[in-house]
C-alpha cells in the first residue's frame, strides 16, 4: 500500500499528520507541507513499513521542504523501517526533532510480533528493555534488531 | 570432464591470513569444501597469475596489509572473507575494482556460498538462484514488460512470505528489494543499440512498458532458510564501475542523491543492506540478473546482527 496520510485538525497544539503504508516514488507530501506554514507540526510515523531509494530520496525533499517553514516539526513513535534510515542516512531526519521511536519485540516461542514506543528525550540504548512479555503466550519476547545501535541517530 | 561439483578441487585454494591459528581454524573450514588449502601471510599469491585461487581472510589482515590491499591491482577480482562490519574499508576496496565478500560464521564461511562462488570464479556459469537456494526449492517466474506490475507482485510476494510466516520487518525488506530490482531492470537496464537508455532519466511514477522480446524475469521462492528474489534483464547493460561507484560512496555515507529526475541514486546500496547477501551476475550487452537473498531462518535481529555477503560475476565479452 502507497503511502497515505490522515490529518488531525486540533483546536490547541500542534497539527497531527498520520503516516500509513510503503514511502515509494508515488508518495505525495504536499498536503502535510502545506500544514507546516499554518504552525507546528508533529508526524506520527508507527504505521510506515517500507521505503525504496526514491523514496528515501521523496523523504529527503520532503524533510528538507519542512526545514525550511518557520515551525518546528516533531516525529513521533518512528517506525523501526524509518529509525533504520535515521542510522543510514544523515541527513533523513532533517531539521525534525526525533520525540519518540517504535521498539519492535519478536517472541521465538510462538512468533508474535509486537511493539513498545520509547520517548526519546533523555533516553539512550540502556532505556530498551531487552525482554518484554509476549501479549500472545506469556512467554518473553526479545527486542528485535541491535540494541546498542537503534538510538544511535540520536547521538550525532 | 569437469569435476563434480562437491569433488576436492585438485586446483586448491591459498588462504592469506597472517594469524596462524585463526587461518588455520579457516583453512580447515575451507579445506571441508574445496579441497587442500595452504596459507600465505603475505599478500604476494594476489599478484601472481599463475597461483590457484586466493581467498583474503579480511579480518586477519594487519593496518598495513589492509592498507596495501586497497592499493592493489589485483589480476583476479578478489575473494574476500570476513566476520563483521568492515564498512568504511569496503569504502575503499569497492572504490575501483570487483570485490567478492563472503561471510564468515562461528564455521567458516556457508559451504555452499563457497562452492557456488568459487565455482562461478573459474567457470563462466554465473546465472541462476537455483545455485543459492537448497535443492528442492520452488522457483516461481513470473514475466513483467510494464512498470505497471510492480505493485501487484509487490502484493504477490507480500502475501507468499506472509504465509511462509516470515516475520514483518524482513517482508518488509523482501519487498524493498523486488520493488529496486523490478524499477532498475524496467527503468535502468533497457538500452538501445546506440547505448542510450531510454527510461532511465524519467520519473518512477511514469509508465514504461518493454517490447516482447525485452521482458524481464521475476523469480523468487523460500528454501526454509533463505527467502531469495530474481530479476533478470535481457540488456546486460549494467556496468561494474557504475557498481564500485554505487557501493564504495554508499560505504562511506556520501550518497550522491539524485534529487533531479529518474532513480535516487541509493539503489544498489539500498539493497546491499537489505539482505543477508546480494549477488549481481552480468553477460555485457546480453543480460543482467541481479539475486537477493534473505535469511528468514530467525526473527529481525538474527538478520541484522550478520554481516553482508556480496558477489559480483561478470562474463568476459562474448561479442
Amino acid at each position: 500500500m502507497s503511502l497515505s496520510w490522515s490529518i488531525e485538525a486540533t483546536a490547541a497544539g500542534p497539527a497531527v499528520a498520520r503516516a500509513q503504508g510503503r514511502v515509494t516514488e508515488g508518495v505525495t507530501f504536499d498536503e502535510v507541507i502545506a500544514l507546516a506554514d499554518r504552525g507546528p507540526l508533529r508526524l506520527h510515523l508507527a504505521g510506515v513499513t517500507q521505503i525504496s531509494s526514491t523514496g528515501v530520496r521523496e523523504w529527503i525533499l520532503f524533510m528538507r521542504a519542512l526545514s525550511q517553514k518557520p515551525h518546528p516539526v516533531e516525529l513521533v513513535e518512528v517506525s523501526p523501517t524509518l529509525v533504520r534510515q535515521l542510522n543510514m542516512i544523515a541527513n533523513f531526519g532533517g531539521s525534525a526533532t526525533v520525540r519518540s521511536v517504535v521498539l519492535p519485540y519478536y517472541c521465538d516461542a510462538c512468533g508474535n510480533e509486537q511493539a513498545r514506543v520509547l520517548q526519546m528525550e533523555g533516553a539512550s540504548s540502556g532505556a530498551i528493555a531487552p525482554q518484554i512479555r509476549c501479549d500472545a503466550c506469556g512467554a518473553e519476547a526479545e527486542f528485535d534488531d541491535i540494541a546498542p545501535n537503534y538510538l544511535s541517530f540520536s547521538t550525532r | 570432464m569437469p569435476p563434480a561439483l562437491n569433488a576436492p578441487s585438485p586446483e586448491g585454494l591459498v588462504l592469506i591470513c597472517p594469524d596462524e591459528v585463526e587461518g588455520g581454524r579457516l583453512a580447515r573450514a575451507l579445506q571441508r569444501t574445496v579441497g587442500p588449502v595452504s596459507l600465505s601471510a603475505s599478500l604476494a599469491p594476489l599478484m601472481d597469475p599463475k597461483a590457484p585461487l586466493v581467498a583474503v581472510y579480511y579480518d586477519g589482515l594487519s593496518q598495513d596489509q589492509r592498507k596495501a590491499l586497497a592499493r592493489m591491482d589485483t589480476p583476479a577480482p578478489l575473494l574476500l572473507l570476513c566476520r563483521g562490519d568492515q564498512t568504511e574499508a569496503f569504502a575503499e576496496l569497492f572504490e575501483n575494482r570487483t570485490a567478492n565478500v563472503l561471510v564468515v560464521q562461528e564455521n567458516g564461511p556457508d559451504a555452499g556460498d563457497l562452492l557456488t562462488t568459487i565455482r562461478k570464479l573459474r567457470r563462466q556459469e554465473i546465472f541462476g538462484m537455483e545455485k543459492y537456494l537448497r535443492w528442492g526449492a520452488e522457483i516461481h517466474e513470473v514475466a513483467l514488460r510494464s512498470s505497471v506490475q510492480r505493485a501487484g507482485m509487490l502484493d504477490v510476494l507480500e502475501s507468499f512470505s506472509t504465509s511462509l510466516g516470515v516475520p514483518s520487518r524482513l517482508r518488509g525488506l523482501i519487498g524493498t528489494v523486488t520493488d529496486e530490482f523490478m524499477t532498475n531492470a524496467l527503468y535502468n537496464a533497457p538500452m538501445r543499440s546506440d547505448r542510450t537508455r531510454p527510461y532511465s532519466r524519467r520519473q518512477r511514477t511514469e509508465t514504461v512498458t518493454l517490447e516482447a522480446h525485452q521482458e524481464v524475469l521475476l523469480r523468487y521462492g523460500c528454501d526454509g532458510v533463505r527467502f531469495g528474489v530474481s530479476v533478470t534483464d535481457p540488456f546486460g547493460s549494467l556496468e561494474a564501475s557504475r557498481i564500485h561507484e554505487a557501493l564504495s560512496s554508499g560505504f562511506r555515507g556520501a550518497y550522491n542523491l539524485n534529487t533531479a529526475d529518474g532513480g535516487a541514486g541509493l539503489g544498489l546500496f539500498h539493497v546491499l543492506n537489505s539482505l543477508s547477501h546480494f549477488v549481481i551476475n552480468i553477460d555485457p550487452g546480453n543480460r543482467t540478473e541481479m539475486i537477493g537473498l534473505i535469511d528468514i531462518s530467525g526473527a529481525y535481529r538474527r538478520f541484522a546482527a550478520a554481516g553482508r555477503s556480496f558477489n559480483l560475476f561478470v562474463m568476459e565479452t562474448t561479442e
